[in-house]
């Protein structure tokens, strides 16, 4: 019988071995059940840690990593009100920076006077106590806004640039996911009646939290529209529309859920996608 | 239609975190890496070549730091202990312990030898090939392939998911 070591045997679970050498392999298998069981332990063993490792890919990414990647960090310090963002012990990043997220991802992204107009007359009153949501969480928007970009940059334009945590787009699954990953039953709306279908999800930070994010595309369009359902302990507040440079934003408070659309299109469109969302409670 | 080398690293964070998480044994520490080759790889960004892969150019500026520290970190004495932080003493892990466990197999790579950790977490977690993993870490395949398999032996042995006795787990010691 011959023999075969543990580097010939794991190239062949990992398919690195050429043509012939894996058909002596596969016929070596075949014909001895220790072989076999050795090679089928090497195969376990892979995917058991490909599973030990594949829950980091679900984790939120740090607000610092972010910032590390924009290369600007030093851009943020002016922080306004909101959740401050704990860095970790030895950070690169010195403590007063310790920013709330508002002014992270979006700083970099949305420019620095990019104004917004006032609240309009609300198109939807989804609360029985309503505040103005923009004073409480200026930089909320700011941040969503940032994701918002982020997303149309590297995910809708180039094709092939998906982020590696975009989840499946069936809408079943990525409802049980959300809701499992924000510890709250998430309904993922259907938009279909305007054009969009479901791209995906996936989760981001707000306020300091688990945010989810979900990506509808319209191929007529191009233009994507993003959902951000998060939580909040501030009272309910009617909807707000609001703008971020060119993208359009409707936002509004309600049982605990900061809810906010995203979206290049026209304001109206926008407008008509959140009352849509906000119908029945929202998500 | 270049895409931003900011964009391309913030839609790699994901993996770059888990291929450090498997390099550095604690969360805080591997975050500290990952951030370390963002500031490295915008420095640097010039030296990528467009049409080679992105993602294993980032994976050998995280190896290379990473490196860097093991080798600061010895000089200044402080040992290779493992991190408590890395190893959950958590009572229901405990509890869990008797069956296989996905902490289990975490701990027995925090366990491994250095140069076998990056090899284990680039070909089986992040899936590179074996050529590309040689060209990422800068060693022969060979070297890859002697590793791996040690790698891949060791993590069976200490999880206890050998081949029942069969002796798979120390062919090569």
């Amino acid at each position: 019988m011959r023999r075969f070591d543990d580097e010939t045997l794991v190239a062949f679970v990992d398919g690195e071995l050429d043509e012939a050498s894996a058909r002596d392999v596969a016929a070596a298998v075949a014909a001895d059940a220790g072989l076999a069981a050795r090679v089928e332990a090497f195969r376990q063993s892979a995917m058991m840690v490909q599973a030990a490792f594949a829950r980091v890919i679900d984790e939120p990414v740090p607000e610092r990593l972010l910032l590390a990647a924009r290369g600007t960090p030093e851009a943020v310090s002016e922080a306004p009100t909101g959740t401050v963002v704990p860095f970790r012990r030895r950070s690169a990043i010195p403590r007063w920076i310790a920013v709330p997220i508002a002014a992270s991802v979006a700083t970099l992204v949305i420019g620095a006077g990019a104004g917004y107009w006032a609240a309009r007359p609300p198109v939807l009153p989804p609360a029985t106590e309503m505040a103005a949501l923009e004073t409480a969480t200026p930089g909320l928007v700011d941040n969503l806004a940032g994701y918002y970009d982020l997303y149309s940059v590297t995910g809708a334009e180039p094709p092939n640039m998906d982020f590696a945590d975009l989840r499946t787009a069936e809408r079943d699954g990525l409802q049980s996911w959300l809701s499992s990953r924000l510890s709250r039953e998430t309904k993922v709306p259907d938009l279909s009646t305007f054009g969009y279908s479901l791209r995906g999800g996936r989760i981001v930070i707000s306020e300091g939290r688990p945010a989810g994010q979900i990506i509808y595309d319209n191929p007529a369009d191009k233009r994507p529209i993003a959902i951000y359902v998060g939580t909040t302990t501030k009272r309910d507040a009617q909807l707000t529309l609001d703008q971020r440079k060119d993208v359009n934003v409707a936002y509004w408070r309600r049982e605990g859920r900061t809810i906010a659309v995203f979206g290049k299109s026209d304001k109206s469109v926008i407008r008509d996608i959140a009352a849509k969302v906000g119908e029945g409670g929202g998500i | 239609m270049t895409v931003p080398i900011g964009d391309q690293i913030i839609a790699l964070l994901p993996r770059l975190r888990r291929f450090a998480r498997g390099l550095a044994r604690s969360s805080a520490d591997s975050d500290d890496l990952v951030q370390a080759a963002c500031e490295r790889a915008l420095a640097r960004g010039h030296q990528w070549q467009p049409g080679t892969r992105f993602d294993s150019w980032m994976f050998r500026i995280v190896q290379t730091i990473w490196i860097d520290q093991m080798r600061a970190r010895a000089v200044r004495g402080e040992g290779d202990a493992i991190d408590p932080e890395a190893q959950p003493t958590d009572e229901s892990v405990r509890r869990a312990e008797a069956r296989m466990s996905l902490e289990t197999v975490q701990k027995a790579v925090n366990r491994l030898p250095d140069e076998q950790r990056a090899v284990l977490m680039l070909v089986t977690v992040e899936g590179l090939s074996y050529k590309e993993a040689a060209e990422t870490l800068g060693v022969p395949i060979g070297t890859v392939m002697s590793r791996l398999a040690r790698a891949r032996a060791a993590v069976q042995s200490m999880t206890g998911m050998g081949a029942g006795g069969h002796g798979g787990s120390n062919a090569t010691v």
